[in-house]
């Protein structure tokens, strides 16, 4: 619970979960009961028109927990992680997240990484419906939880966030997921601030390659 | 009975001390540990004494004389040694190498394995030699110095017992001098001690009991500082050409014997080059004329002809006027990478860090400071006017720009702001240089400084050479290894350079799939005025590997560093041969690797050169796999080519946007194998698609490509748009194959890439080979690391 009051805290400068905010919460999914408003996502939730989010395919991917180590942060404790390096094998590194999510402009974070010592999750890159929203060489790194936050835009009621690794530098690359949060921007200014950064995202090619 | 026990341990103690301290003579010849030294356990974590101990070259022992080196600790009974046993004292050093000293080949100089080598010694004045000897008056005769003609040595004193015995000495380059000195000894025998602010080099150390009433003789020089040196130089210079001559018979005779041009070495025309740069061997031949300035190299400059060399870069203007004399082409060469040590009011560079803070490196100036290019242009001036009527022109080593090393990104300095500020005036672009320098973003001011760092090594040097005798001269300036991976440390842009009327140089430094990138990279330069020269290095690494580098440089019609001895005199040799075989041939190959200006722009931003490194690693691959390739830095290529643009994060401006569409609308083919589509540099895009972006009616002129490099993709493409690659002819081994055509005549080089198994290539026709006439069908065996040069039309 301490873990989804942070993550508000953090989503939410506005304040706490409105209509249009979504907090999605990767990790291990057995015996937890998720706070309103917080959908729990564990590996082996595919997304069907039913469930209304969920993985594209399934996962070659573990949950994991880092409750029992004290130097961890209750607001990261678990997660989901890819069971093998992107070097060893980059399909398990190259995930795609759907939900079913109303048409507009949002404000999304993600929160990748591992707090525990020793551990490297990095170069792990994100596309959000098409745009390339942290593009090579990615995000992560050694024992340590990254956030991120950019706009997002909602087309078709759909939202495709691609979670991979760099295709270049896959050294000690691997996905550790922790969450997505969306809230929905309202204002005018901040949808026409949204409109032009994501007209300057990189856009992966789309048309069918040789 | 304990009594005589006693006296028998004391007997055992005392007597060999006693036996030593009778001895009165000794002679020690300091330098290497001997044949069969083991490191002690005390020294088992000295990384000296373990390289040391490992060391192939052992120290020889002049006749006569005792082993003293760097552990040789005083034992009680052995007579002598160094009192403290807890570390290893000074560093041996030995001078046998080719030309190193005046006495490289005269092993039979009584003293000349003592001379050779010796230890020295870093300011240090715990060193304590000790030496058991009876009371008395002792002759010494010290010798410091070093016999590298590149080795001077000063301020060294030596003390006995505490005493000065020599003060403040010093020794030439290249020079040895025996310092003779009188000691009493009351008791405790002799304790010397070998001090120097900066460095003593000690050969060896001679005591003998003094004779009463005998004078001191005078100090004593090897080699002789007097006429008789000449005579020593003209003799080394005969020696060393005679050997030289007799290992270039060696390698002809071996290269008969591969029967790679036949029963016979054809004429070859001297079209490779040599530098003294890296080369022991010219630098050293320069150091010896230095000596006797009177000397003739007829047979040096004769032997160098018949090894193919065409131009050499010299930088004594005694040796360089001699060479011209005989026929040699000859450049000079200046240094603009180091600070300079008369430089006064120079900026440095100012280096942004990752916090947004500014830093400072020791010795990285700022290329666009005032006081730089003054200092720099007064200096080529005093050591290029010697031979400014001579020189065909004048090498620079490593003309850097502006440092980006990762995490440091320059130049922020006030005397480059200015720079940048008449750059953008120049480029019709002064919104930008206005205000404060641009920090790394995506926007157009970011990018503008970007384009003006490309060009920074040009606008350099033509500032650096600005009034001095250099600055009508042809510059051909360097650095190693230059790819895109390399150009944001460097900024080393060859198009810059050849715009600028300086012929782009690189030194190949690593592997042959570097020394490819490197020579495409400056034969593409020919688009903007100069066709850049690539210097490989021979003899360095093993033969096999050299030859492969070479050859893979010969294809683009360069050049490589001369030889040193051995198998890179064959080296030389068999490049030259064929340089000349393949000269003013067109190198045939119709797929091009875009490197457009914009390239590894992203690297300043967010990248630490990995786009450079991995699109090296894709050129790597095509070598890899026997893709033939050059190089373009813009899209305006020859009907039936493919353009291969690869990066990670693409980003083009927007002439070059118009030129690739113009190239596509031409009917040239883009194989595109980027993974995103191509953004401004302010990060806008061009489109979402690929008709959006480069319009509907191009589209059917481009091919993405999933998995580059394939080779089996890239030759169907050329297959189906009907563009020249090399062939991939059958073999049961890797070999490398290069097409080149002159007029009518078509050729092709193949190279067996194995060091170590010959490898079979099936014909697909009856070929001829180039040399020797001799008609090839079915299967061709190339021995393994060799080639033939076959005539395929």
């Amino acid at each position: 619970m301490k873990k989804y009051c942070a993550m508000l805290v953090c989503l939410s400068v506005a304040g706490m979960l409105n209509a249009g905010d979504y907090v999605f919460d990767f990790g291990p999914k057995d015996g937890k009961k998720a706070a309103e408003g917080i959908t729990l996502v564990g590996v082996k939730d595919i997304y069907s028109a039913e469930n209304k989010s969920g993985w594209e395919k399934p996962l070659r991917a573990v949950a994991f927990t880092r409750e029992l180590d004290a130097r961890v942060d209750e607001q990261t404790r678990d997660g989901i992680c890819s069971a093998e390096g992107a070097k060893e094998n980059p399909a398990a590194n190259d995930v795609t997240f759907i939900a079913d999510i109303p048409d507009g402009f949002y404000q999304m974070e993600v929160a990748v990484g591992d707090s525990a010592k020793g551990e490297c999750r990095q170069n792990i890159c994100v596309d959000v419906n098409g745009l390339t929203m942290i593009p090579e060489p990615g995000m992560g790194g050694w024992g340590q939880v990254v956030k991120k936050s950019f706009p997002a835009e909602v087309k078709d009621g759909k939202l495709k966030v691609r979670f991979y690794c760099s295709p270049i530098k896959k050294d000690l690359s691997r996905l550790s997921l922790l969450s997505l949060a969306l809230k929905q921007l309202t204002a005018e200014a901040d949808i026409k601030k949204a409109k032009d950064e994501l007209s300057k995202v990189t856009v992966p090619v789309k048309e069918k390659a040789e | 009975m304990k009594a005589a026990i006693f006296y028998m341990l004391l007997c055992i103690a005392v007597i060999p001390a006693v036996f030593a301290a009778e001895v009165q003579e000794y002679k020690f010849d300091f330098g290497m540990p001997p044949a069969g030294w083991k490191v002690p356990d005390s020294q088992k974590n000295n990384l000296f004494a373990q390289i040391y101990g490992a060391a192939k070259e052992s120290g020889k022992v002049c006749p006569g004389y005792l082993s003293v080196h760097p552990w040789s600790y005083y034992e009680v009974g052995a007579g002598y040694g160094w009192v403290d046993k807890n570390s290893g004292h000074g560093r041996p050093y030995w001078r046998d190498d080719v030309l190193s000293s005046l006495y490289y080949c005269q092993e039979s100089y009584p003293q000349y394995e003592m001379l050779y080598d010796g230890i020295c010694f870093y300011n240090d004045p715990g060193n304590k030699f000790k030496v058991d000897l009876p009371p008395g008056k002792y002759r010494l005769q010290i010798y410091l110095g070093d016999l590298n003609l590149g080795e001077f040595r000063k301020d060294m004193t030596v003390k006995a017992n505490g005493k000065i015995i020599i003060d403040n000495a010093s020794t030439g380059a290249g020079q040895v001098k025996a310092f003779p000195a009188d000691v009493e000894i009351k008791d405790g025998g002799l304790e010397l001690s070998f001090e120097a602010p900066n460095q003593i080099a000690v050969c060896g150390v001679e005591i003998a009991p003094a004779a009463n009433d005998v004078p001191l003789p005078a100090i004593k020089s090897f080699p002789p500082e007097t006429a008789e040196r000449a005579a020593i130089v003209k003799g080394n210079l005969d020696r060393f050409v005679s050997r030289e001559n007799l290992t270039l018979q060696k390698a002809e005779q071996d290269i008969i014997k591969d029967r790679l041009f036949g029963d016979k070495i054809p004429e070859h025309s001297p079209v490779a080059g040599a530098a003294d740069i890296y080369m022991t061997m010219y630098g050293d031949v320069s150091r010896l004329v230095s000596l006797s300035p009177d000397v003739e190299l007829d047979g040096m400059a004769l032997l160098l002809k018949k090894m193919g060399v065409s131009m050499i870069s010299v930088k004594s203007p005694v040796v360089l006027n001699k060479y011209k004399k005989l026929g040699l082409k000859v450049t000079g060469g200046i240094h603009a990478e180091r600070l300079p040590l008369n430089a006064e009011n120079v900026e440095m560079q100012k280096l942004l860090k990752p916090d947004g803070s500014f830093g400072e490196l020791k010795g990285f100036f700022s290329i666009h400071s005032p006081g730089i290019q003054r200092t720099l242009s007064s200096n080529y001036d005093n050591e290029i006017a010697p031979i400014k009527d001579t020189a065909d022109g004048i090498f620079v080593d490593e003309p850097r720009g502006m440092t980006f090393l990762g995490n440091l990104l320059g130049d922020y300095s006030e005397s480059s702001k200015n720079a940048f500020n008449l750059w953008c005036r120049e480029n019709k672009l002064p919104e930008y240089g206005k205000s404060e320098l641009p920090r790394p973003a995506w926007n157009d001011a970011f990018y503008a400084f970007y384009r003006f760092r490309l060009e920074s090594v040009p606008i350099f040097m033509r500032n650096a050479v600005k009034g001095s005798c250099v600055e009508k001269m042809q510059l051909y300036a360097g650095n190693g290894d230059i790819s895109p991976g390399a150009l944001n440390h460097s900024t080393f842009f060859p198009p810059a350079n050849a715009r600028a009327g300086i012929v782009p140089l690189s030194w190949v430094y690593t592997n042959p799939w570097m020394a490819k990138i490197s020579a495409e990279a400056m034969k593409a330069a020919e688009a903007y005025g100069h066709n850049g020269m690539v210097f490989t290095r021979v003899g360095n690494r093993n033969e096999a590997e050299d030859r492969l580098q070479g050859l893979t440089v010969l294809s683009s019609r360069c050049s490589a560093l001369g030889p040193r001895e051995g198998h890179s005199f064959r080296l030389f040799v068999e490049f030259a041969v064929t340089a000349r075989a393949l000269a003013n041939t067109e190198h045939r190959c119709g797929l091009y690797l875009y490197w457009p200006e914009s390239l590894v722009y992203p690297d300043l931003i967010n990248w630490k050169n990995q786009i450079g490194q991995d699109w090296n690693e894709k050129a790597k691959s095509l070598f890899e796999q026997n893709i033939d390739y050059k190089i373009s830095y813009n899209a305006k290529l020859p009907q039936n080519s493919m353009l291969l643009y690869y990066t990670p994060i693409p980003v083009l401006n927007p002439a070059e946007m118009a030129e690739l569409k113009t190239m596509l609308a031409q009917g040239n083919k883009l194989l595109y194998a980027a993974p995103s589509y191509p953004v401004r540099p302010d990060g806008s895009r061009y489109g979402d698609s690929l008709s959006e972006i480069f319009g509907e009616e191009n589209v059917k002129n481009i091919v993405l490509l999933k998995n580059y490099p394939d080779q089996a993709k890239i030759r169907e493409l050329a297959q189906r748009f009907n563009v020249e690659l090399n062939p991939a002819l059958k073999s049961d081994g890797q070999v490398l194959t290069w097409r080149f055509s002159r007029g009518k005549e078509e050729m092709m080089l193949i190279i067996n890439k194995s060091a170590t198994a010959a490898v079979n290539v099936e014909l697909p026709r009856e070929y001829t080979d180039y040399f020797t006439q001799e008609k090839l069908s079915g299967q061709l065996r190339i021995a393994p690391g060799l080639f033939r040069l076959v005539i395929i039309k």
